[in-house]
């Protein structure tokens, strides 16, 4: 059953169950209104009835017999019995009529009144003591009015029923439309997202319903695969790059040798940098292999528990080797004692490399002046912040550092390939977590990492 | 020490600022002093229970004050962050609010960054490029989706 079948069924039952319960409620409450009105116009009736029994010996009977009948107002089928009785013993002085039960008899001795209902009929008892003998009025007649407004009372309602849930179902099934089409959008923007344009987000809409969240849930998912199709992508075309310039420089040295007879200094002069570049592919080729075995395995991307301040001293050691005079001053004041709070979950090279690309920009960028490290942590994250006091990035162009091989009009004339900032982006992204680049021109570059510790990780995940 | 005049919605996004503040003011010690406009209240009544502290109080977010409180652990150089309110109408009013706070640097958004929503509150931007000393444009990049028809029934129709 379709979902939208589903809703307005669901929908329609549980509007019929409370119509059908309203409905009866209005027709039971009107219905025993209306006899208990009844009942009360029998009563008076029966009362005048008995005055005029009283007073039978005072008043020209016929007369008065002739006003009540003429003017005021006779009920349907109206018919009334008067019995002399003895209220004391509670016996009646002449027998009962057999057609009304004796509890009714019973009733109007104890209680003075009593009203019983036999099919269409309704009987009023009511009993008078009077000093020239006791005697009990028992007035009948049929509610012809009643009837006709209970008939017609029910007959509405149902016909309102009807008609409600008619309308019902209609305004239901489109609303239920209505409330599913985003759904039937989300599943056809999804069935047009190929490989060659995962770039392509779904809308959000207003981004507060259960829907946005779905589609940005999807955008997530589709922005963490994109990252992974792009850092495979660019890891192919930036590795195919690295190792053909050795190659090239290679196949040029070989051809020069060849191209005539040179002396034995010459020969050694040109293998020698043959060897140097054979062992730059060498050192690529191992790191690449390295880089196979660890992350891009069949499984994917190795997961490990990190000490993010053990990952930086590290990283920090590694520099000291690569640019020896940097400046980089750690600052672990605020770090917090507790483990857990500093560790996160994540790839142990993926995160050496993006963290070492921001480092290692931030010495590069800044002639190797201050660069401060802070690391904190604050509510499941750590954030990191590296703060230089280089030459900045125009503000124009803070937009584009994202981009692979996008380069600040500022920094052409330092060595690059405007890989490492994009790079870093995507792993941090990867890694759940959040880098934000504050920058301006010739006064510094602030660069702040959050990322989710284990435990937030964790939380992520489920 | 420096006191540096920031501009602030009480947003988290508008906390920015003072990481510029801090990148354009290196080895410099700061003040921070977020203000923010607000129309002071037209009645003898409720001026007279009308506490600066109590409505900036009532503004501040959860978050605000968490990425506030990080904000001051990130940075060593950030000594104090305070609050306060200009409910001036004019740039005399302002000239005198700078003057009484002695501010010495304001850092403010290059675009239509703060929003002020409300009758009561606005954008104290443009007063303080006008009549401030030493003012620094940033640009900033917003990332958050401002949503529109917010009460519209089409958008309740349509979920």
């Amino acid at each position: 059953m379709q979902l939208r079948t589903k809703i307005t069924t669901v929908f329609i039952v549980l509007t019929s169950l409370f119509f059908t319960a309203i409905f009866v409620l209005i027709y039971y409450v009107s219905k025993n209104y209306t006899e208990s009105e009844f009942y009360l116009r029998l009563s008076q009736r029966a009362t005048i009835a008995a005055e005029a029994y009283q007073k039978a010996d005072e008043l020209n009977i016929d007369i008065y017999e002739d006003i009540r009948i003429k003017h005021l107002m006779t009920l349907p089928n109206e018919k009334e019995v008067i019995y002399p009785v003895n209220a004391t013993t509670k016996k009646p002085l002449i027998a009962f009529d057999n057609y009304l039960p004796d509890k009714f008899y019973q009733k109007i001795f104890n209680d003075n009144y009593a009203e019983f209902k036999k099919d269409n009929y309704f009987y009023t008892g009511l009993l008078f003591r009077d000093v020239e003998g006791d005697f009990i009025v028992v007035l009948s007649a049929t509610d012809l009015y009643g009837f006709a407004k209970n008939d017609y009372l029910r007959n509405t309602l149902i016909i309102a029923f009807f008609v409600s849930i008619i309308f019902i179902f209609i305004l239901g099934n489109y609303y239920a439309k209505q409330a599913l089409s985003p759904i039937s959008r989300i599943i056809n923007e999804v069935n047009s997202i190929r490989a060659e344009n995962l770039s392509q987000r779904l809308e959000t809409g207003n981004g507060k319903d259960e829907l946005a969240e779905l589609s940005r849930t999807f955008n997530n998912m589709l922005e963490r695969l994109q990252l992974s199709f792009d850092l495979q992508s660019n890891f192919i075309n930036n590795a195919s790059h690295e190792l053909r310039n050795p190659l090239t420089a290679i196949l040029g040295q070989t051809e020069v040798a060849l191209d005539r007879p040179r002396s034995t200094e010459e020969y050694k002069h040109i293998l020698s940098k043959i060897d140097n570049e054979a062992s730059r592919l060498n050192f690529l080729i191992n790191g690449l292999l390295k880089l196979a075995k660890t992350d891009f395995d069949s499984k994917g991307i190795v997961i490990d528990a990190l000490r993010i301040d053990e990952l930086i001293m590290d990283l920090k050691q590694n520099l000291d080797i690569s640019i020896p005079n940097n400046n980089i001053v750690l600052d672990f004041e605020e770090l917090p004692t507790r483990e857990s709070e500093i560790t996160l979950m994540g790839s142990d090279s993926l995160l050496r490399v993006a963290l070492n690309n921001i480092l290692e920009n931030a010495c590069k960028f800044s002639q190797n002046s201050q660069v401060d490290i802070k690391i904190i942590s604050d509510g499941g994250y750590i954030l990191l912040s590296v703060n230089d006091k280089g030459v900045g990035i125009p503000e124009g162009e803070l937009k584009n550092i994202y981009e692979p091989f996008f380069r600040a009009s500022n920094v052409r004339e330092i060595d690059g390939f405007g890989f490492g900032l994009p790079l870093a982006y995507r792993i941090i992204k990867m890694h759940s977590g959040e880098i934000r680049v504050i920058s301006q021109k010739d006064k510094g570059t602030l660069v702040k990492i959050k990322l989710p510790n284990k435990k937030m990780y964790n939380n992520l995940l489920n | 020490m420096k006191k540096v005049l920031i501009p602030t919605d009480f947003s988290v996004e508008s906390l920015q600022l003072v990481e510029y503040a801090i990148v354009n003011n290196p080895n410099t010690d700061l003040r921070i002093v977020l203000v923010a406009g607000y129309k002071q209240p037209d009645n003898r009544w409720a001026l007279t229970h009308f506490i600066k502290s109590e409505v900036i109080h009532k503004k501040l977010s959860d978050d605000y004050i968490v990425a506030k409180r990080s904000l001051m652990r990130e940075h060593a150089c950030i000594k104090a962050i305070s609050f306060d309110l200009f409910t001036g109408k004019n740039s005399i009013a302002f000239q005198n609010f700078l003057e009484i706070i002695e501010i010495e640097d304001t850092i403010v958004p290059k675009n239509n960054f703060l929003k002020c929503d409300g009758s009561k509150w606005f954008d104290i931007t443009k007063y303080i490029k006008k009549n401030a000393q030493n003012v620094t444009e940033v640009l900033i990049e917003t990332s958050m989706e401002t949503p529109h028809q917010k009460f519209s029934l089409n958008n309740l129709l349509n979920l």
